[in-house]
């Protein structure tokens, strides 16, 4: 686990109690362990981004936020209280956008509003209605009718419109043209930022998490790998190459003798052997002080660190 | 090697839901292997294949081609497979095979099973299994034919099966058509199916497999309609533009149905007898049995056939049911059996009539005459007094002179019911509560009076105005029919004719009726009539013993009924039988009754009789003098048996 | 709850839309075909609300519930939008409450419709007595449909979770009450089918309301269940369904297992053979010309006896008969059959050689079911067709001929007696006699063999020797309307063999009543003071009766007849009507009486354990052995009340 998390930037949220807190959550189907000790925590305010491969347990890990699967073991705690305690209030504060929007076809947007709105005590329809101006939905056609990117929008105004303490979007932009994304971010970053809500952002697409999230948890095999604000996780991990003509087994970039670094990753990549070394969180060293002539420095972005992190585990 | 790869994966699809199939199968096969030896009236064992033919074997070719075709076809995985490198049919075919396969399994490990278990008492050669499974494999062909088809129809096929079983349905239950004609019921018929060795039925071979070669080859050319597409649109659910198209199919296909729905028109029944006398126009046949009775019957022909040829002429009726009367000797006087579903039908003993008596006959004849001209509706319609009252008046004075002892008596007895119960005057609204609680004959004498009056007071063409208004015309059967015959209402058509309010004339009726006491005749006649009301109890014994029992108390009259009773020739009689929960029963046969002096103080009835506690009874206390031709009901009540 | 109720309901709107279009249809069939004025309330409950069960009825209802039951849950899992109800903020229960009570209402609306509409039909016929309406009754069976429906809505959630499974599971259900039936003569409560028989006091409909609370409370233990699986069950996206290794091995054990004992349990089942119950006793078969006969060993001599005969009365027969092309017939002679000394079917022929002792009688009834094959094969199976109207003939044609052919006298003499006795005392009519099933629901069913044979005596004195076998054919010949009502089918068919009716009739009921006149009326007493008690000690019901001599006017003090004779056991028979739900045939059990001694002198007393009466109310038919030798005349059946604790 990169415990990157005394880092001062995104101290100040963090004194409050967590709005959601996952601790040491087991689940698994069958014989498919999904989730192996997942912990990680969400202040108020936040955009936490959720990142991780397909299939590294994040749909599963936000069904178990919803109530919607029971967990095998673990803690969950939502606003302060376990999830079990009173599901129902617990659920009355939350915007939850599924992954893939299992809308019934027969309903319209007129219709979903008033068979949902009952449910929210918050329920705003003026919103609702706003919404669905802004995102050019047609108010009576059937669901059914709708595109993969009409019902994302149409799911994240359901969400919205309770004007919920916590947003939770599962992968909400799957199957997005770029414009509609972009787009979509832009609203859910204005949204949360009028509201003051906290959004949980699950996604596997980096440059989602780069332009909206605060802090970010990297789940990988059903358990935490990093969790933490962005630029420390960049800043610690860097990468060299040499030629290979001039690369004897065991050469490093240079001696980092006195400071504790991992290698994350090394390998022979286009004709020269490239290696990426993680760094300890608090001796972040400026990327132009490389000791060995023939090494240049590769610079990296997001994805390759992220790459980088869920390779090595 | 494609073919191969395709059953491959459908066998990993699909091998563990087919053992469990196979289980339940196997475990319905158990139970009715067990069933059939307990069975009272089974004679093989191989029945349960028949059985099971007829209802396992269509659920499970649903759940294979539910498994199999719908599954693939709705989830569209479908796409997937076709975009594959392989002929556009094979996944299609090897699907039709194997589900084929699966059910011919089954049923042929049945038939093994019920051969083995028969082939102790009976003699199962290879010949008669061939011929069993053959029978067996061709039915089977034709269900997975009709399920494959109708799996390819994505939404249609619910509607499409429920379609399938109406037409079945029709087909089974509709009594015109016969089913030997049809290849798929000849196949699996009751007794040809097991019981027939000998003779291959190529017919009913030839027919199924004929009918499940259409069924298949329909399935395969809806995969290939416009490349599949019907298929893809069928597959998506139901859009309201369908389900429209849909409704007006069902409409459609409803009134098709209604339209092709004919009577089964049968050849008039004919007496085959030589001992019959027949007349042609009006077509009326008299059956007399032997030869010393033809007189009686020629009398009869003549006078039935003059009747019926001025009523028709002064009603203006277009046609005439046949008319055929049967001699029964051993009946009572007054016992007739009627029907008029093939003209009108009676079966009577004649032989001690007097006029009075062929007076009652003739009567009923021309009711059923009446009646069938209105499709047998007037029955049951408010101016039924009307057709019972015309029936008699035109049987007494129609066309022939009025014999005064017949008014004498009819005016006695109606009389007698207003006297007992003034409410029956109201001919519209009371006439079926009349007719059961004094029993037809002295209901139809009260409205014989009343058409005695129209016909003094307003003249002969007023009471044949009022038998053309409702008795002439067919009376529709339809729904549209009743809103019609209600408006404008019976009581107001007659009012029309009258040309007077009803209640006016039920009172002028009433008074005019009153009158007729003092004459001498109708006098003579009231003093044959007891002044007695009955009641009736019943009671369940300390033993558990039930006793009907009843008694007579004088009642006072307007009129001037006999009070001595001591005086009097006749007797009481009490009737009584079962009835059901819901007074469907108007008639009371002789069956059951108990004869006694008419006395008043002590009960004249006691009778053990065979009711318990929650049942119903109708019970009437009835005098029978000498001189009234049928008794009159005192009383009549219904019972809940405590 | 109320929006969740009102999403079902406009979820299950197609359903809605199809059971209401099945209701349009039915009305639109009535409106055009009848008027709306003619029923009364007796037409309009006809059928469903007779006594005893309607199955067909049940069954249409038990589709409704199970389609609706269907629909509710397995779409909603298979597309996933469960998981957008799943994360409102809304209990688990309550969606699965509010499915259940949505699929209830609509079914419950679809009832109130109907049961409405037919109210507003019968409100307008107030002329007629038959207009009466009987609001109590409605109202009963309007809710009991609702609770029926109900209970079938809590089977149909359950058996939708284990999908098209659930289907054969229902089957299997159905048919071990169909084993329950054939083994026990009913299925008692545990029969869906039997919670709606109905039975009266009086007017008033009387409820199985020991049958309703089971069955209520089974239905929501069921609902629980299947709260408990819909909510342990993933939505279909999650592919949650791949099961563990180890629980797929134990299907693959379970289903293996299962497989191979079923499997053995079959053919134990078979290894114990049909038609011999007795194992270890060898089947021999010997054949004749037209014959082919297999019998236990231990019945050697009378099969001899039989083979011996077999075809000179066959050819007898066919001679009667008027056949010239005889079948081959397989005679199974190893059968066990408490019901029927003999059947046939077709071309195959079943006899029990244990119901009778002398050898005469069995080649008597193989005469007797021969008759039948040359009936089917000469009428080309039209006699099947039209087998409530015939019943009697086919039986009575078959005893005609077997008697002629086999003659015992002895015995043709006291069943001619007998039903002389019934026709003169219990009103048989002809119109009775083809009507099978209302004849077999007033008198002894059995009647239809003796009054059938001297029918058939009277039609052969009246139309010559071949009538009743012309009329077998008639019955075939090719231009014979179908579906026609009893009287008229024999009208029409004796018009076809040039034969009347009535003069038919005539003489059979002659022939009777001279028989009926020169009988010993002392053999034949009558039942009066019958009484019903209830046994405190073991339950039983007693049902007492004493004896008189038959007076045809029953005046309050019966003679007394002297029943010494009559102290022989097994003298006295009672039936008790079974209340079969009609999906299997069932069996009436019959009880034998005895000669009891009480303060009201000699009485006949029959103890009916608990267990056979059907319910409170119940059918019954006493009877005797008039002559030793003779079968049983039983009385017409009666309608019997059980009496409650206070009143016995």
């Amino acid at each position: 686990m990169i415990g990157l998390s005394d880092n001062p930037s995104v101290v100040q949220s963090q004194s409050a109690s967590p709005v959601l807190r996952l601790n040491e959550v087991q689940k698994s189907f069958g014989t498919l362990k999904v989730l192996d000790g997942l912990s990680l925590d969400v202040y108020p305010g936040e955009v936490f981004g959720f990142l991780g491969r397909n299939g590294a347990g994040k749909s599963t890990a936000i069904r178990l936020l919803m109530g919607i699967t029971q967990a095998d073991a673990g803690q969950i705690s939502l606003f302060g209280q376990p999830l079990k305690s009173d599901l129902i209030r617990i659920r009355q504060k939350i915007g939850y956008v599924a992954q893939d929007q299992n809308m019934y076809p027969w309903m319209t947007p007129t219709v979903l509003s008033k068979f949902v709105r009952g449910f929210y005590p918050t329920w705003d329809e003026k919103r609702y209605q706003q919404l669905l101006a802004d995102f050019q939905l047609p108010l009576k056609r059937r669901i059914g009718t709708f595109s993969g990117g009409m019902k994302a929008k149409l799911a994240l105004t359901l969400a919205l419109s309770s004007r919920p303490q916590l947003l939770i979007l599962d992968e909400p932009t799957a199957g997005m043209d770029p414009v509609a994304r972009r787009e979509f971010l832009d609203l859910v970053r204005e949204q949360t930022m009028n509201d003051g809500a906290t959004t949980f952002f699950s996604t596997h697409l980096i440059d989602e998490i780069e332009a909206i999230a605060d802090r970010i948890a990297i789940v990988e095999s059903g358990k935490t790998v990093y969790d933490g604000a962005l630029d420390p996780l960049r800043e610690s991990i860097k990468s060299w190459s040499v030629p290979m003509s001039h690369f004897t087994p065991g050469d490093m970039p240079g001696e980092f003798v006195n400071r504790s670094l991992k290698i994350l990753k090394q390998g022979e990549r286009q004709g020269r052997w490239v290696v990426t070394l993680q760094f300890e969180q608090n001796t972040l060293i400026p990327n132009d002080r490389v000791l060995n002539e023939q090494w240049q420095h590769e610079p990296m972005s997001l994805e390759d660190v992220f790459i980088a992190v869920v390779a090595n585990n | 090697m494609a073919a191969i790869a395709l059953l491959a994966k459908d066998v990993r699809e699909h091998w563990l839901p087919v053992v469990f199939l196979t289980l339940g199968c196997l475990a319905v096969f158990l139970l009715l292997l067990v069933q059939n030896k307990q069975a009272a009236y089974s004679m093989s064992t191989l029945e349960i294949v028949r059985y099971a033919l007829l209802y396992l074997m269509p659920v499970v070719a649903l759940i294979v081609g539910n498994r199999l075709i719908v599954g693939e076809y709705l989830s569209g995985t479908r796409l997937f497979v076709e975009a594959l490198p392989l002929g556009q049919n094979l996944p299609l075919v090897l699907k039709y095979l194997l589900g084929y396969a699966l059910l011919s399994g089954l049923t042929l490990a049945l038939i093994f099973l019920a051969a083995k278990s028969a082939s102790v008492a009976d003699e199962i050669t290879l010949n008669y299994l061939v011929l069993i499974s053959s029978k067996s494999l061709v039915m089977l062909w034709l269900y997975w034919s009709i399920v494959f088809c109708f799996s390819l129809c994505g939404y249609l096929r619910v509607l499409l099966y429920l379609v399938l079983l109406l037409i079945v349905g029709a087909l089974l239950f509709f009594p015109g058509i016969d089913a030997d004609r049809i290849p798929p019921f000849a196949l699996i018929d009751q007794q040809l199916f097991v019981f027939e060795r000998d003779v291959i039925p190529w017919f009913a071979i030839i027919g199924t497999s004929l009918l499940a070669i259409v069924f298949s080859a329909a399935g395969f050319i809806l995969t290939r309609i416009g490349e599949g597409s019907v298929l893809e649109r069928l597959s998506k659910p139901m859009t309201r533009r369908d389900f429209v198209a849909v409704s007006v199919l069902l409409v459609a296909g409803f009134s098709v149905w209604s339209t092709v729905v004919e009577n089964t028109e049968v050849a008039p029944i004919q007496f085959s007898s030589e001992s019959v006398v027949r007349n042609n126009d009006p077509e009326v046949s008299i059956l007399y049995l032997s030869d010393i009775h033809k007189q009686s019957a020629d009398k009869m022909l003549r006078r039935l056939s003059n009747s019926l040829v001025a009523l028709q002429a002064s009603l203006g009726l277009q046609s005439l049911p046949s008319i055929k009367i049967a001699l029964t000797p051993d009946r009572e006087k007054h016992d007739m059996e009627y029907m008029t579903s093939a003209g009108v039908f009676i079966s009577s003993n004649w032989l001690e009539h007097d006029s009075y008596d062929d007076a009652i006959l003739d009567s009923v004849i021309m009711h059923g005459v009446l009646s069938a001209q209105t499709n047998g509706r007037a029955m049951l319609e408010p101016y039924h007094w009307v057709l019972d009252g015309f029936t008699r008046w035109w049987v007494e004075q129609g066309n022939v002179e009025l014999d005064l002892q017949h008014q004498a008596e009819l005016f006695a007895r109606a009389l007698w019911v207003l006297d007992t119960d003034p409410e029956a005057q109201q001919l519209v609204s009371r006439w079926q509560i009349t007719a059961d609680k004094f029993s037809y004959p002295s209901a139809e004498a009260l409205a014989w009076s009343a058409m005695n009056y129209i016909e003094l007071t307003y003249g002969r063409d007023i009471v044949f105005a009022l038998a053309s208004e409702f008795l002439s015309k067919p009376v529709g059967n339809t729904l549209l029919a009743t809103l019609r015959d209600r408006s404008p209402s019976a009581q107001a058509r007659m009012e029309k004719i009258l040309s007077k309010g009803m209640d006016e004339f039920l009172l002028e009726w009433v008074d005019w009726l009153s009158a007729q006491k003092n004459d001498p005749m109708v006098l003579s006649y009231l003093r044959q009539i007891p002044a007695l009301a009955g009641q009736v109890s019943s009671e369940i014994d300390e033993n558990g013993v039930h006793r009907l029992s009843a008694s007579y108390t004088p009642r006072d009259s307007n009129l001037d009924l006999n009070t001595d009773l001591s005086a009097m020739s006749g007797q009481c009689t009490l009737k009584h039988d079962y009835i059901g929960p819901f007074d469907m029963e108007f008639e009371l046969s002789d069956d059951y009754e108990d004869t006694s002096f008419c006395q008043v103080l002590l009960p004249a009835h006691s009778v053990e009789s065979f009711y318990s506690s929650g049942d119903r009874a109708i019970v009437a206390l009835e005098y029978e003098g000498e001189l009234f031709h049928q008794p009159l009901r005192i009383h009549s009540e219904r019972l809940d048996i405590q | 709850m109320i929006r969740l109720i009102a999403k079902e309901i406009r979820q299950l709107q197609p359903i809605a839309y199809l059971w209401f279009a099945i209701l349009v249809f039915g009305y639109g069939i009535q409106f055009f075909t009848e008027r709306v004025d003619e029923n009364t309330f007796g037409d309009w409950c006809e059928g469903y609300c007779d006594y005893s069960a309607n199955t067909a009825v049940a069954v249409f209802i038990i589709l409704l519930a199970l389609v609706t039951a269907y629909s509710l849950f397995p779409r909603e899992h298979d597309e996933s939008t469960i998981d957008l109800l799943r994360a409102l903020p809304v209990s688990r229960k309550s969606i699965f409450i509010a499915k259940v009570f949505a699929a209830w209402l609509i079914l419950v609306g679809f009832n109130f419709v109907s049961y409405g509409l037919d109210v507003l039909l019968l409100a307008s016929n107030p002329e007629s007595m038959g207009g009466k309406f009987y609001p109590q009754v409605w109202l009963t069976l309007l809710l009991r449909d609702c609770l029926f429906i109900f209970i079938v809505l809590s089977h149909g959630v359950l058996l939708s979770w284990f999908r098209t499974l659930g289907l054969i599971i229902y089957f299997i259900y159905l048919l071990l009450l169909v084993l329950a039936e054939s083994y026990l003569g009913t299925s008692g409560d545990w029969s869906v089918f039997a919670l709606l028989a109905n039975e009266y006091r009086g007017s008033t409909l009387l409820v199985n309301t020991q049958g309703l609370l089971i069955h209520t409370v089974v239905a929501f233990g069921l609902l629980l269940l299947a709260y408990r699986l819909w909510d342990k069950t993933e939505s279909g996206n999650t592919n949650s369904r791949s099961v563990s290794r180890s629980l797929r091995f134990v299907q693959v054990v379970i289903g293996v297992f299962g497989v191979l004992s079923l499997s053995g349990a079959m053919l134990y089942q078979i290894e114990k053979g049909t038609g011999s119950d007795s194992p270890g006793v060898t089947v021999k078969v010997v054949a004749t010309e037209h014959y082919r006969f297999a019998y236990n060993v231990s019945k050697e001599d009378v099969v001899d006896y039989l083979v011996l005969h077999a075809e000179d009365d066959l050819a007898e027969l066919a001679e009667l008969m008027g056949v010239d092309e005889l079948p081959r017939i397989r005679v199974d002679l190893t059968a066990q059959s408490e019901h029927a000394a003999g059947l046939a079917k077709w071309k195959k022929i079943q006899i029990d050689l244990d119901s009778f002792e002398d050898d005469i009688s069995q080649r008597r009834v193989l005469v007797h079911e021969a008759a039948h094959v040359l009936q089917a094969i000469e009428s080309n199976r039209s006699l099947a067709e039209n087998y409530p109207a015939v019943k009697f003939f086919i039986e009575g044609m078959a005893q005609h001929l077997s008697f002629d052919v086999v003659p015992e006298t002895l015995r043709r003499e006291s069943n001619w007696t007998l039903a002389s006795v019934a026709m003169a005392r219990q009103g048989i009519s002809f119109g009775d006699m083809i009507d099978a099933q209302g004849f077999a629901q007033s008198y002894d069913a059995d009647l239809h063999y003796s009054l059938g044979d001297m029918w058939v005596e009277a039609l052969v004195k009246t139309c010559g020797s071949l009538a009743s076998s012309d009329f077998v054919r008639a019955t075939g010949r090719e231009d014979a309307p179908r579906g026609l009502p009893a009287a008229l089918f024999w009208r029409d068919t004796m018009r076809a063999i040039d034969c009347d009716l009535d003069t038919v009739n005539v003489a059979w009921r002659g022939s009777l009543e001279s028989r009926y006149q020169q009988i010993d009326e002392s053999t034949f007493p009558v039942f009066t003071q019958i009484s019903t008690q209830v046994v405190e000690s073991t339950g039983q019901l007693k049902i007492s009766a004493s004896l008189a001599a038959f007076d045809s006017a029953p005046s309050t003090a019966a003679a007394s007849v002297d029943v010494a004779g009559y102290a022989t056991p097994g003298r006295f028979s009672i039936r008790i009507g079974n209340a079969s739900t009609q999906i299997a045939a069932g069996t009436d059990a019959v009880f034998r009486g005895k000669l009891v001694q009480d303060q009201s002198g000699e009485r006949v007393e029959f103890l009916i354990p608990a267990g056979a009466l059907p319910s409170t109310r119940f059918r019954y038919q006493m009877g005797y052995l008039p002559t030793v030798g003779s079968r049983y005349y039983y009385e017409s059946w009666r309608r019997g009340t059980v009496p409650s604790a206070s009143e016995s």
